[in-house]
């Protein structure tokens, strides 16, 4: 088991450029999740892995082998597509026992790695059936055991969950982590869903445009955004950004939006006169009775969660989304809702990286 | 492959050098792929076709392999010949009966079928049936049927007086016998055609029509035509070609006659090379077919932009 | 209220009138195409079995004492067999030419960008330009010098070319609804392109396969004039076109036996239109250029 690394990787179609100098490097053993809007690049970055795609510059590394132009065959990689890819002529322990017999394996050999791997999947009773006998989560397990049969040396995930509904995805993300851990080689899962990255990562890549945005723990993505682009990406609701001024009020810095509207007072030490936009999660966002301090704000619509709620608000400032208790009801009326100035993440307003 | 570098280590067990194929840029592939198919164009039609022409300025004796350049005499020829343009006048005639009956009869069973329920199986059975059987099946059973001692429809016909001896032999009414024999074989294509795109239109757009009270003509006119209009166009137009190239059906009824009230060209092209032993005049015939079948060829390009109209 | 009341049952009447004339119509028009098309091959299977008397005193049923298999034994007479026995070999020729054709080149056309690709494609539409008669002329004497006439190959070569732009054309057209990613997956397992071709895609190609196959049949099976030209000698050439041969010769047969010689010609179209129309239309629905 090896490492895999990235260095500088680059992807041009004509004048297309959909991977831009990525740099990136798994651990042997650790769950990386490439996350991003589509058209972003990170299933490009995947094929490029693969091998399904060639490199237009940069290196890819598995361990200390380069294989950046190695054929797709000779790279000894699982892969598990969207469309989970089963062939569907064949039964479904002849899918399980393909790569094997691709590998020259013997009969009765190959049908006894196929019903160990089976069994570890709960599959075990489906070998004689065809893949459209089965459900969508039966052809999930099968394709994953068709792709771990050969002891790859790196799992790759491309989507694997897109199409499924929320009992299925749900009933699976344990499955893969508890297979992917005991297979032990690096994974690279790739998906458009914040919370499927969150939730099974053990690192979260972050890309857009075809750049990686920030690559760090679920946590720290999720507390310390680098770009106002990955704090909307990541964690739902999303972060709520205001455009602000800093200057010196009576009781200290004061936020400044627009002509006159004073967002918080005290706070934000060292930044007198500077123009910033501050990034908050709802959760450190306040309402409160109006009163003269905070953002004026009139109650639009609450989203009802049970466990919480999320509550939106016209304010002067646009609209915004505020994290409420699970009984709050706002009732279309008029509130206040104050910011948690410890909480601001900060960024420079023309190009959102992260500035404090 | 600019990336791999000298100084790397060697390549685990699974890892050969790059094998020949993967050398070749993909373009390479796909060329080599449709490779069988220009190759067989090639010798099948593109040498012929510039045979033709060679030979067509040639005075050329099936028997003598001795080849006479004559020139453009061969055209000159033919165009002067009555029954060139005898042939032409007819072979239009044929070209435009015969597709004309074939699009009437052809998507009124394609309609037919569409809208049966129970019994289309049956029908469509009959429609790919009469698709799929050889030419000379249908010209030996109608022969049989119009035989003037054994024959049924011959029997009928006559009984109802419309004609006496052997339909076929009868000079005024071969060519209308050979038109509708022909159509009973070839306007399955129209049928299935039609039939193909008619099964193509999703139902839920006679559900919506339903829904707003259209009536099944209103349907037809709304949803039904516009949505197989083109394609009615494009079988109109290759059967019209095809016709127009037409030579088994008619040479196996009536080898052109009685006389030549059948002749048309692809039956004059054979005529002039296998019985006339006139090659070279055969092949200036043939040359001219081609040009005609050339320019609707490209002209259907052109129109039908057939790489945007088709549906799987 | 009562005005709308009428005014819906008026209109329910009338549609019950208009319904029941579209049935009638409708029941009428299969009623006229089953006789149009199928008293033609009903009359065929008729007279196939019935004697020659029985041939001559006609009656839409055949008499039983008039109802024969003899007229089957035409098969037995060397010309006849020999002709069938040239037809099989040319169709099963044609159908496995174009079988491999159609899918490496339809493959190719799927699966690889190159320049000019939409330009080549169209290019192979112009085959259905070729005419048999206009092609057979001077593929006469060219045959002829390559030693081709009366050769099974040349035959075989000039009805698998003919049946090129529909095979290819619907092959290219299946195999870009054949998802990519199972053959993807087959190459990350290991597979080189050509073993995950014919292991992964080349049995998902099964419907169109049948229907390039139901088409090429109906080419070569059916074909008169290529092997009329090309197939001079009467051992060498193949159903239709010997049978034509026979109907213009002093052979002794009787139209009994040659409605025999038909039935047998049409059972395997009767055949494969009943069990595989389905394929037949899907084909016709991607020939739709």
């Amino acid at each position: 088991m090896v490492s895999i690394t990235l260095d500088g990787v680059t992807k041009e179609y004509g004048s297309l450029t959909a991977v831009d100098d990525l740099s990136l490097t798994i651990e042997d053993g650790e769950f990386v999740s490439l996350v991003g809007p589509s058209g972003c690049g990170k299933t490009t970055t995947l094929r490029m892995v693969a091998g399904l795609e060639t490199v237009t510059n940069g290196q890819i590394r598995f361990g200390d082998r380069t294989v950046t132009s190695a054929p797709v065959q000779q790279r000894g990689v699982a892969l598990l597509f969207q469309d989970i890819a089963l062939y569907p002529h064949m039964t479904v322990e002849e899918n399980i026992a393909y790569p094997l017999k691709l590998a020259g394996v013997n009969g009765s050999d190959r049908h006894e790695r196929v019903v160990e791997t089976a069994s570890l999947l709960q599959v075990e009773d489906q070998l004689e059936k065809y893949p459209g006998d089965l459900s969508g989560g039966q052809q999930q397990r099968v394709a994953l055991g068709r792709s771990i049969i050969r002891e790859p040396s790196l799992f790759l995930f491309d989507e694997p969950m897109s199409d499924l509904d929320a009992k299925l995805k749900h009933e699976l993300r344990p499955l893969f982590a508890e297979i992917t851990d005991q297979v032990g080689c690096p994974t690279l899962y790739v998906t458009h869903d914040q919370e499927e990255a969150m939730t099974m990562s053990d690192r979260i890549a972050v890309m857009n445009d075809g750049q990686l945005a920030q690559i760090d723990t679920p946590d720290e993505v999720y507390r310390r955004p680098d770009t106002q682009f990955v704090g909307e990406f990541v964690g739902r609701p999303a972060m709520e950004f205001f455009d602000v001024r800093i200057e010196n009020g009576a009781n200290g810095p004061e936020l400044l939006a627009g002509e006159n509207l004073t967002l918080a007072h005290n706070g934000l030490n060292g930044y007198d006169g500077d123009d910033l936009r501050v990034g908050i999660r709802p959760q450190h966002l306040r309402v409160t009775e109006r009163h003269s301090g905070g953002i004026p704000a009139t109650h639009v619509f609450d989203e009802t969660l049970g466990d919480r709620t999320h509550s939106l608000f016209e304010t002067p400032v646009g609209r915004v989304t505020v994290e409420t208790p699970p009984d709050f009801r706002g009732g279309q009326t008029d509130y206040s809702i104050e910011i948690d100035v410890e909480k601001l993440s900060l960024y420079d307003p023309s190009s959102g990286v992260r500035i404090g | 492959m600019a990336t791999d570098t000298a100084g790397d280590p060697p390549p685990h067990d699974s890892v050969s050098s790059p094998r020949w194929h993967r050398m070749l840029p993909e373009s390479v592939w796909g060329w080599l792929s449709i490779t069988p198919v220009l190759l067989l164009y090639t010798i099948v039609a593109l040498c012929p076709i510039t045979f033709a022409v060679v030979a067509s300025f040639h005075d050329v004796h099936l028997l003598n392999p001795e080849w006479t350049f004559v020139g453009l005499s061969n055209y000159a020829e033919v165009f002067q010949i009555d029954r060139f343009w005898g042939s032409m006048w007819r072979g239009v005639l044929f070209m435009i009966g015969s597709t004309l009956v074939q699009f009437v009869v052809g998507v009124w069973m394609a309609l037919v079928i569409d809208s049966l329920s129970r019994t289309s199986r049956l029908v469509s059975t009959l429609v790919f049936t009469s698709y799929l059987v050889p030419t000379i099946v249908v010209t030996v059973v109608f022969e049989f049927m119009l035989d003037p001692y054994d024959g049924v429809v011959h029997a009928a016909g006559s009984s109802l007086g419309l004609w006496n001896n052997f339909l076929l032999g009868n000079t005024d009414l071969a060519m209308a016998a050979v038109v509708v024999i022909s159509s009973w074989k070839f306007a399955a294509f129209v049928s299935l055609f039609t039939l193909a795109q008619l099964r193509s239109i999703p139902d839920r757009f006679y559900e919506a029509a339903q829904v707003c009270g259209a009536t099944r003509w209103e349907q037809f006119r709304d949803i039904t035509f516009p949505r197989i209009r083109g394609a009615l166009a494009v079988v109109v137009f290759l059967r019209a070609i095809f016709m127009f190239n037409k030579y088994d059906v008619i040479w196996q009824l009536t080898e052109g006659g009685p006389g030549s009230a059948t002749t048309t060209m692809p039956i004059l092209a054979f005529k002039e090379t296998f019985q006339m032993n006139a090659y070279g005049r055969g092949n200036a015939i043939a040359v001219i077919m081609f040009l005609v079948l050339f320019a609707g060829g490209v002209l259907y390009l052109r129109a039908m932009n057939p790489s945007q109209e088709v549906h799987t | 209220m009562s005005d709308a009341d009428s005014l819906g049952r008026s209109v329910r009447l009338s549609f019950r009138h208009r319904n029941r004339l579209y049935r009638v119509g409708l029941s009428a028009s299969a009623v006229v195409l089953v006789v149009l098309l199928g008293f033609p091959l009903y009359w065929m299977a008729a007279n196939a079995v019935r004697t020659r008397l029985g041939v001559q005193d006609g009656g839409l049923l055949p008499a039983p004492d008039a109802v024969t298999l003899e007229q089957f034994a035409v098969i037995t007479d060397p010309t006849v067999g020999q002709y069938l026995i040239n037809s099989t070999i040319v169709t099963v020729g044609v159908v496995l030419t174009v079988l491999a054709i159609s899918l490496v080149s339809g493959y190719g056309l799927a699966r690889f960008e190159f320049p000019h690709k939409i330009a080549v494609a169209r290019f192979l539409l112009l085959g259905y330009m070729f005419s048999p008669i206009v092609l057979s002329i001077p593929l006469y004497l060219i045959w002829d010098r390559l030693g081709l006439l009366n050769s099974y190959l040349g035959l075989i070569l000039a009805l698998s070319a003919i049946s090129m732009p529909f095979s290819v054309w619907l092959m290219w057209k299946y195999i870009q609804t054949i998802p990519e990613s199972a053959e993807a997956s087959a190459w990350v397992a290991g597979a080189s392109r050509w073993r995950a071709f014919v292991d992964i895609v080349i049995p998902q190609t099964k419907p169109a396969m049948i229907a390039n196959a139901i088409f090429a049949f109906a080419i070569a099976w059916g074909d008169f004039t290529f092997a009329y030209v090309l197939m001079p000698n009467n051992d060498a050439t193949t159903f239709p076109a010997g049978l034509f041969r026979l109907l213009g010769s002093q052979w002794d047969a009787s139209w009994a036996e040659f409605m025999a010689m038909s039935l047998m010609l049409t059972l395997p179209p009767l055949v494969f239109a009943f069990f595989l129309q389905s394929y037949l239309l899907q084909g016709f629905k991607i020939r739709a250029l």
